[in-house]
């Protein structure tokens, strides 16, 4: 069809008039908007990535004169199919809030920084001069662990990188935790302990390919909701045998579609798991063949604490309740029983056991004693809820049943959640249903690269890219080749989690602390806390951010960043894919690309000021060796800069060409910049890591010719599901599966008790072969017992309170809340109650209640029978609203094993506010 | 008038410290009290109560259609909900959008077409890929099933927090 410009304007205003008008539109019109008739226009459209949740939706963006003109989904795009959500369809929205940081702007008084002062303009050189200025002098008293980072689940590929190599290499601090500790630390300790190694095995295709679904804490239909649409279709139109389960601790969006909804107790999870276990074993449903050839069955410590402060007295002893003493084995004598909490400090340590053991654990999850556990609804009976556990356990049982578990926040923001998470992969081996098309337990991810960056890039204080690991001499030493650092300039000592590095920044062990693609003081449990930390006088708080939100009202200095459009980057999704896309916009005003910040930060820096021997610190331990001689001798110069050694020498071969096929007509302002492609140069060392050791990615421009690709990616060809033959590239003809991650697969022997140190240790494969891979991986079955959690209602705070999101909002809302349309879909955060509870409390829909904690109180309006229904005694409250701060309530507990925050249960009161 | 406001909160999140049972007393001053984000008052304290958000209340037949940021965005729901549901054997707005039905918008094209989608052998990069849409006859994509995921009510009373340029 030829158009004429005239034509084309007075067709596509019909054709938007109509759209407007909700006006069916004929072919014709509806072809004025497509993407040939648009670039008559001037519109050019281009494929990227989603900015919001871990589906990793492939969309369309059309740009006209530097802006964001309309976004769709991408048709093409095989994760949702030219769908996307209602947040998907403001990703160029959300860039144009009239407030966005265009300027580095720092506390001053007097024309210096005072911690005390009013926010001022100042130069990218003036923010740069300071951050140095405060860097080194941490170093200097507080040794590298001082300076720290805490980075993100949300931050691109070349980003997260780039800050892991300036704050491991450069200052040999680990101390750069991401917000993804927050969101999926236990998914990663379960697939490690399990695994040994990261992420999931299946796919999305995994949904069309079911029977069953059973959704653990996963309020899907809001949080993955392109992925529900994929499992809404395959229940519509799969046919009678297609089952949904929803497992929740209250009615929500997800149940609307459920054939069986689950409604259970705060950390009961663990014992429903445990009931599916012993049903399996009982009902002759284990699939024997599979277990014997590919699994082992293992346990570890169960007196490891909450994560607690180290002073809090529930981390020294824990007084079991009868719940707590039957789920151990004592029988219900064994209520009152003290337990001294010896493995704070050690648990992760695990040790292989029986079946006999592995059984006799599982003895005291009898249908009688979980159901009354975990009934969640006290208007429910307890008949109604047990025939709903043996529905679900049959599901897992039944020999023709294909079943997929998905999971994201229930499980993981858990005091025991690693556990829950190893949990769901016991179900799952005992019947014989993981890696194969449309069986297999799928943790879903949350942030859009917590995979891709966080997890994969290594952004955490304990490791390296591609699961190295900082504790390992050989990883360090991999890192340092790669890197082309001195041997020993690495730092040995991992760095403190999220949770201590808060508490760290609030005892001033740490005195530096950067904040990137992030919002800690909105995000962080026990948020008074957070914000004492912040304000302490001897603590420097920087922020780079995009809007003025909570976290750059408490900091030092903000440093005005990109948006995703506004720079080339990439992100890894929760099945694996990596998607990469370019710079469609230029960043406003003065903002820059957060790897630009890192590499002008690094200009700052000469090698003598950092890589001389450190201080001994009480928080950092020994010093660390002065490693200039072997810079030295590696041809380096004592003033050389943290740039020239870590960013500029490998990228110098990486030539930005703006009329290349790759960049597409677009342009690049941190390769312009620097003067070098400066994404696709880190890219390309990044890989190196996981080359040849089954995290192998493809190069960069293939990631521009293909709507993403599934990692490991060898020989140019995605991994759809790993430890398959036939399908992964790491499992050889013959072998079936195997589960070849190759961390913790030697292991003690013991019984429940604990390890039997007369016993050797076993090892969890066949052999190795001649490129060092493993042939035969076994994976682990776990047993691990249900505990109550150190918080529960009680008198005085007498209901549970729950946190989580909406689908308008992502996160924080300080992306979403800008969009008129989200914020008038969802204006406030809510609390969401049950209407006897609420009438108990002398409240009605609407009414403004106040909620407290023994840690703070908050202010908000009161849902009855909303989209959340509550079961009485329990409450929600999303956190996206900064006028709320549900998170000033939250405890900061932790799994001990990840170290993840738990902010789905913890005790609370309401009354009605005074105006 | 901003320092009038900054003091007021001062003074009514101190009172509110000192009478509230059951908390830890707390002796932190006001913090991040700078008139920016969106809240534009002390993140420590109490903040000013919000009016709230009043949904439509017009009926489905009363209303009118609402403004569409950008061609292609998905219109949002200019009537009341109330007693409209979707459930997973009823789904309320088909009742009325399907086409052919009422005088009210229908679904477009772009929900009367399915993906054409096909897993490859792994000898191509990509195992999983698009071909195309299929036009469905007399039905729509049951991945579209649950309308609200893109579809949303507007609070009619409220201004938005931030101008918008988009």
């Amino acid at each position: 069809m030829n158009w004429t410009r005239r034509e084309l304007i007075k067709s596509s205003l019909i054709a938007s008039a109509a759209i407007t008008a909700g006006m069916k539109l004929t072919p014709e019109l509806e072809a004025a908007v497509s993407n040939a008739a648009t670039e008559q226009l001037g519109w050019k459209w281009e494929r990227s990535v989603c900015r919001f949740c871990g589906t990793g939706c492939a969309i369309q963006l059309a740009t006209q004169d530097d802006k964001i003109v309309a976004v769709k989904g991408d048709p093409d795009g095989p994760v949702n199919r030219g769908l996307m959500c209602v947040k998907g369809y403001y990703n160029a929205k959300i860039m144009y809030g009239e407030d966005r940081l265009t300027e580095p702007m720092l506390r001053m008084k007097n024309g210096k920084f005072d911690k005390e002062g009013e926010f001022t303009s100042i130069s990218w050189e003036q923010a740069f001069s300071v951050m140095a200025e405060k860097i080194k002098g941490t170093l200097k008293t507080k040794g590298p662990a001082g300076v720290s980072m805490f980075g993100s689940g949300q931050y691109t590929i070349d980003e997260g990188y780039a800050a892991n190599k300036l704050i491991k290499a450069g200052f040999r601090s680990n101390s750069i935790e991401p917000n993804a500790r927050h969101c999926m630390a236990s998914a990663v300790v379960g697939f490690f302990q399990v695994f040994g190694i990261d992420e999931p095995s299946g796919n999305y295709d995994d949904i069309e390919q079911t029977d069953s679904f059973a959704l653990w804490g996963a309020n899907m239909a809001e949080m993955h909701p392109i992925l529900w649409t994929r499992v809404v279709k395959r229940r519509l139109s799969g046919g009678k045998k297609i089952k949904l389960f929803n497992l929740s601790t209250y009615t929500n969006r997800s149940s609307d579609l459920a054939d069986v909804e689950i409604i259970f107790k705060p950390n009961t999870d663990v014992a429903i798991f445990n009931y599916i276990a012993k049903y399996l074993i009982d009902n002759k449903a284990v699939d024997w063949d599979f277990v014997k050839k590919h699994t082992v069955f293992a346990t570890g410590p169960t007196d490891i604490g909450y994560g607690l402060p180290p002073d809090d007295p529930r981390e020294h002893e824990v007084t079991l309740s009868k719940n707590g003493a039957i789920a151990l084995g004592l029988g219900a004598e064994g209520e009152g029983t003290k337990v001294a909490q010896k493995n704070t400090s050690k648990p992760l340590k695990h040790w292989a056991i029986s079946f006999e053991q592995f059984q006799k654990g599982l003895e005291p999850y009898s249908l009688e004693y979980v159901a009354q556990l975990a009934k969640g609804d006290a208007n429910e009976s307890l008949s109604s809820f047990k025939k709903k556990l043996v529905a679900l356990a049959q599901s897992y049982a039944e020999k023709d049943r294909k079943i997929v578990s998905f999971w994201t926040m229930g499980m993981n923001q858990h005091t025991r959640g690693s556990w829950v998470n190893e949990l769901a992969y016991t179900v799952h081996l005992l019947a014989g249903k993981q890696a194969s098309p449309g069986n297999g337990a799928f943790s879903l991810t949350g942030q859009p690269s917590a995979c891709g960056t966080a997890r994969e890039v290594g952004t955490f204080g304990h490791r390296l890219p591609a699961d190295m690991l900082i504790g390992k001499p050989e990883h360090r030493k991999t890192a340092e080749e790669i890197w082309k650092l001195p041997q020993g300039t690495l730092n040995p000592k991992p760095g403190s989690h999220a949770i201590k590095m808060m508490r760290e920044l609030g005892q001033g062990k740490i005195n530096f602390f950067w904040s990137q693609v992030a919002n800690p003081f909105q995000d962080f449990p026990n948020l008074h806390e957070a914000f004492k930390a912040a304000r302490r006088p001897d603590n420097f708080i920087v922020v780079s951010d995009v809007y003025p939100t909570v976290s750059t009202k408490v900091a030092d200095l903000i440093l005005p960043s990109t948006m995703i459009y506004e720079k080339w980057g990439g992100y890894g999704n929760a099945e694996r894919r990596t998607q990469l896309w370019r710079e469609q916009v230029p960043p406003p005003g003065k903002a820059m690309g957060d790897t630009w910040q890192y590499l002008e930060l690094a200009k700052h820096f000469t090698l003598e000021e950092v890589w001389g021997e450190t201080v001994a610190t009480e928080g950092n331990g020994k010093k660390l060796p002065d490693v200039l001689s072997g810079a030295l001798a590696m041809g380096y110069k004592k003033s050389d800069t943290l740039f020239k050694v870590l960013f500029e020498n490998p990228g110098k071969a990486y030539v930005w060409d703006e009329k290349s096929a790759l960049a597409n007509g677009r342009r690049n302002h941190i390769a312009s910049s620097q003067g070098y492609f400066v994404q696709q140069a880190l890219w390309e060392e990044y890989r190196k890591f996981g080359a040849g050791h089954g995290h192998d990615l493809g190069p960069f421009e293939l990631y521009y010719q293909t709507p993403g690709l599934r990692w490991p990616v060898v020989n140019g060809k995605e991994t759809a599901w790993r430890y398959l033959e036939g399908v992964d590239p790491y499992v050889s003809k013959g072998e079936g599966v195997n589960f070849y991650g190759s961390a913790l697969k030697t292991i003690a022997q013991g019984d429940l008790s604990g390890p039997d140190s007369s016993k050797g240790k076993i090892t969890l494969f066949d052999s190795k072969d001649s490129k060092g891979h493993i042939r035969g991986g076994k994976a682990k079955i776990f047993f691990r017992p249900y505990a109550d959690p150190p918080e529960m209602p009680d008198e005085t705070y007498d209901l549970w309170l729950c946190t989580g999101r909406l689908i308008e909002h992502w996160h924080s809302g300080t992306m979403t809340r800008r969009v008129p349309e989200l914020y008038k879909a969802a204006p406030n955060a809510t609390v969401a109650m049950h209407p006897k509870d609420a009438k108990a409390k002398g409240l009605k829909n609407g009414d403004l209640a106040r909620l407290a904690s023994r840690r703070g109180e908050v202010f908000a309006r009161v849902e009855i029978n909303g989209r959340n229904r509550m079961p009485q005694g329990s409450v929600f409250v999303p956190w996206f609203d900064e006028h709320v701060l549900i998170n000033k309530l939250t405890l900061d507990q932790t799994c001990p094993l990840s170290k993840q925050a738990d902010y789905k249960k913890c005790a609370i009161q309401i009354t009605k506010a005074t105006l | 008038m901003k320092h009038v406001f900054s003091f007021g909160a001062l003074a009514l999140g101190a009172f509110l410290m000192l009478g509230c049972a059951g908390q830890k007393p707390s002796a932190q001053s006001a913090i991040g009290c700078q008139d920016t984000s969106l809240r534009k008052d002390c993140v420590n304290q109490r903040p000013k109560v919000l009016d709230p958000p009043e949904n439509s209340v017009q009926p489905p037949f009363a209303s009118q259609k609402l403004p569409r940021s950008y061609p292609g965005a998905p219109p949002q729901i200019p009537h009341s909900m109330e007693g409209l549901s979707i459930t997973q054997t009823s789904n309320s707005c088909l009742g009325c959008h399907f086409p052919g039905g009422d005088p009210v918008p229908p679904l477009p094209t772009s929900h009367l077409q399915e993906p054409v989608v096909r897993l490859e052998p792994a000898a191509r990069p990509a195992t999983t890929s698009v071909h195309g849409f299929k036009k469905l006859k007399d039905s729509y994509d049951q991945s579209r099933y649950f309308c609200v995921q893109c579809h949303v009510p507007q609070a009619t009373n409220l201004k938005p927090l931030v101008k918008n340029s988009f």
